[in-house]
């Protein structure tokens, strides 16, 4: 029975796992460790461990370690696969003894990190963008609006007086307000996104698409992802890729100010011509600091405020609106409001 | 010109949370024969339209609170059907694809030359009369 259950796990992990014995033999190899370094058992028990990892030094120390401790956790290091493509993984390395207390083995569990890597690297460039667009939407915003003002008095001036050196002076202002604008133009010009596409969103199959990819991550972060959706839902009209990048920003923000875990639930609504969805993060302990988002080790201030600002300017090119409140059950919640958009 | 005839003058309303552009405008809009009331906040903005009868707004974007995306959504619940010129200092492609969807007429980027202004404003004003 314990080897029953233990050879389904081995079967069905999605991480890789292997075991090897004293004698440095590979005895067991799952399916996820072929599709992971590309080599068959036969195949991999021909080829010396150490040619696996790119970086010599890392596979001495992860040894090392388990000969002293007994085991390594998480260790984030690189392999290269059969296609020479170098994989990030987090490995774990434990010692395996028999009933006497003698070693007899070393089991390993290495968990391929690239979807994490690319949803991180998709992060820092949404952070980049929307760094550089927030920068010059306060640029413009600061310059324009003066420029505004002395434009409006120019033209008070230029309508109450007859005097031609007057109307004259006048003009040279208004020759160079028309310059300091198109400056600002050309500017703020390279951060202006394009217009987005307007899909035809089934939020049903959005969201069942967004889990699928994001479930192995809360997994391993012990967060527990519960999805609430009616069983009808009117077609969203919006830039489907825009949508993806909202949930990926917000998906990282809960990630990081729920490091101990805890459960997170993702309700949609429908409000008239709106969709509502609600990002539920709590966590077990309580918190007596009424910050809008509950963790047990909080993420910097500045961290949050920059996740929460660029998810304030997606939902806001997406025409919605981002709030983050306390809930009754504890936790918090962030909303966004979106308009359902044409068609609707 | 619209507003200067015999007949009474068309109401504007002005929602901007720069006080100096909210003045300067109404005045270059009352010498142009327009009676001009203003605001600097979107929910006091609300409030004016449902008392008052206007014939067209001019209306700021980037607000603190009652932003001007919150004013055109409300509108657009309460199917207000005055045009509405939507001018601020930073606009993005988005940001206008936004604003049409939410029943603005134009939208104009800071500052904004007061012949093309006045030009629109009129023609706006004549084509919904």
């Amino acid at each position: 029975m314990e080897w029953a259950l233990l050879k389904s796990i081995y079967d069905a992990s999605p991480d890789a796992i292997t075991y090897i014995d004293q004698s440095g033999r590979i005895v067991l190899f799952n399916r996820a460790a072929e599709i992971l370094t590309g080599y068959s058992i036969e195949e991999i028990r021909m080829i010396p461990m150490v040619e696996l990892y790119p970086n010599a030094d890392d596979f001495g120390r992860i040894w090392k370690q388990v000969e002293a401790e007994g085991k390594c956790i998480g260790v984030e290091t690189t392999i290269r696969n059969r296609s020479s493509e170098l994989i990030p993984i987090s490995l774990s390395v434990a010692e395996v003894r028999d009933e006497e207390g003698v070693m007899i083995g070393t089991v390993g569990i290495s968990r391929d990190l690239r979807t994490i890597r690319n949803l991180q690297n998709q992060i820092r460039h949404l952070e980049t963008a929307a760094t550089r667009m927030a920068l010059a939407s306060q640029t413009a915003h600061e310059i324009n609006n003066p420029l505004e003002i002395i434009k409006n008095y120019v033209y008070l001036i230029e309508s109450g007086t007859a005097d031609p050196l007057t109307i004259e002076r006048l003009g040279i202002i208004r020759r160079e307000w028309v310059r300091i604008a198109g400056i600002v133009r050309s500017l703020t010009g390279m951060a202006l996104q394009p217009i987005l596409p307007q899909d035809a969103i089934d939020v049903r199959a959005f969201i069942h698409d967004y889990r699928d990819l994001v479930i192995p991550w809360m997994i391993s972060r012990g967060i527990d992802l519960i999805v609430r959706i009616p069983e009808s839902l009117p077609t969203l009209h919006a830039s489907v890729e825009h949508l993806r990048q909202v949930f990926l920003n917000l998906t990282l923000f809960v990630v990081r100010v729920m490091p101990a875990g805890g459960v997170f639930e993702i309700r949609v609504e429908v409000d008239t011509d709106d969709l509502i969805f609600s990002f539920r993060s709590g966590c077990e302990e309580s918190m007596e600091d009424p910050h809008p988002i509950r963790t047990t080790h909080p993420a910097p201030e500045s961290q949050q405020e920059i996740d929460l600002s660029i998810s304030h300017g997606l939902v806001g090119n997406l025409g919605g609106a981002l709030t983050v409140s306390a809930h009754s059950s504890g936790g918090s919640e962030l909303r966004i409001r979106l308009p359902l958009g044409k068609g609707e | 010109m619209t507003g200067t005839a015999s007949e009474q003058p068309k109401r504007i309303l002005i929602i901007d949370d720069e006080e100096m552009i909210r003045e300067s405008l109404s005045m270059i809009l009352e010498l142009n024969g327009y009676r001009v009331d203003s605001t600097g906040e979107g929910s006091a903005a609300i409030e004016k339209i449902r008392t008052t009868a206007y014939s067209l707004l001019l209306l700021d974007l980037n607000m603190p609170g009652f932003s001007g995306i919150d004013v055109l959504r409300e509108l657009n619940r309460m199917r207000y059907c005055v045009p509405i010129v939507v001018f601020t200092g930073f606009g993005s492609p988005a940001t206008e694809q936004t604003c049409t969807q939410l029943g603005a007429s134009a939208f104009l980027g800071k500052p904004v030359p007061i012949p093309e202004l006045l030009e629109l404003v009129r023609n706006l004003i004549d084509r919904s009369d």
